[in-house]
């Protein structure tokens, strides 16, 4: 695999071909992100091209002494993300969807029906828990790497993703997380 | 009901299909955005615009034009280009 500051410098010397290779190399992870933050699978891939634009557009200012690209990547995904969904719902509730309306026991439902519960009660959450949550859970992001995408300290996105779970736990009670 | 749940739902989460061209059109947007740039300052000369690019520069250009009062023209271009 070809080191991603060889690629990064060839694209600002002029070889914009070569910026397929990180598209491709991180298509899936930001579309995966997008995906899961935004919860609207129809436009994640529209969202996702313009992030991959807009690191186009910003990568001379990335800083590799700063940080990974990849986390600088995901940093510009989270912030595009978010805009979007301040543009959507700008006030998040943080209030849970009803269970099925069957009131169906946990033990009782079938795995569609909680992966469909647990997918409504993600996006419920508020936007620090969800991206905290997302991008250990989902994105397999170290506690580091969430710290420096959010600004935040490592103990704090701790406390964001068990809270999360807790929130999820509540929701879904009985599941183990 | 128990962690094999959870830990599916999370595996679920990370499989789906990407359109095959999804990297192609990230590219084309690319080059049809560079293209655009290209066009729109086509006339420039080169040194002129990489000065002009910069925020500094265009700050200055602003704030000098606007603190003296008296060159038009700096205002001028800053609005040309600016619009």
């Amino acid at each position: 695999m070809v080191d991603e500051e060889i690629i990064i410098k060839e694209i600002l010397s002029g070889n914009t071909e070569s910026f397929k290779v990180l598209v491709q190399r991180y298509e899936r992870p930001v579309i995966s992100m997008v995906k899961n933050l935004i919860g609207d699978f129809h436009e994640c891939e529209d969202i996702a091209q313009d992030v991959f634009l807009e690191v186009y557009n910003k990568l001379g200012s990335f800083n590799a002494e700063k940080g990974k690209f990849s986390t600088w990547l995901f940093t510009i995904a989270r912030n595009k993300s978010i805009n979007i969904l301040k543009k959507k719902r700008p006030v998040i509730t943080d209030e849970f969807p009803e269970l099925p309306a069957t009131n169906t026991p946990i033990e009782e439902l079938t795995e569609k029906e909680i992966f469909e519960l647990l997918d409504k009660v993600l996006q419920t959450l508020s936007t620090e828990h969800k991206t905290a949550f997302v991008l250990a859970e989902f994105e397999n992001l170290s506690y580091e790497e969430i710290a420096q995408i959010e600004g935040i300290k490592t103990g704090t996105v701790k406390s964001r993703i068990n809270r999360a779970k807790e929130k999820l736990r509540k929701a879904v009670k009985g599941i183990e997380l | 009901m128990n962690n094999r749940h959870y830990d599916k739902w999370v595996t679920s989460k990370s499989e789906f299909t990407i359109s095959d061209n999804f990297a192609d059109e990230v590219m084309q947007k690319i080059s049809q955005q560079d293209n655009d740039t290209s066009k729109k300052y086509s006339k420039i000369p080169g040194f002129l615009l990489s000065i002009y690019n910069t925020r500094l520069a265009k700050a200055g250009i602003f704030i000098t034009a606007a603190m003296l009062g008296v060159s038009r023209v700096l205002l001028i271009i800053y609005l040309v280009f600016e619009l």
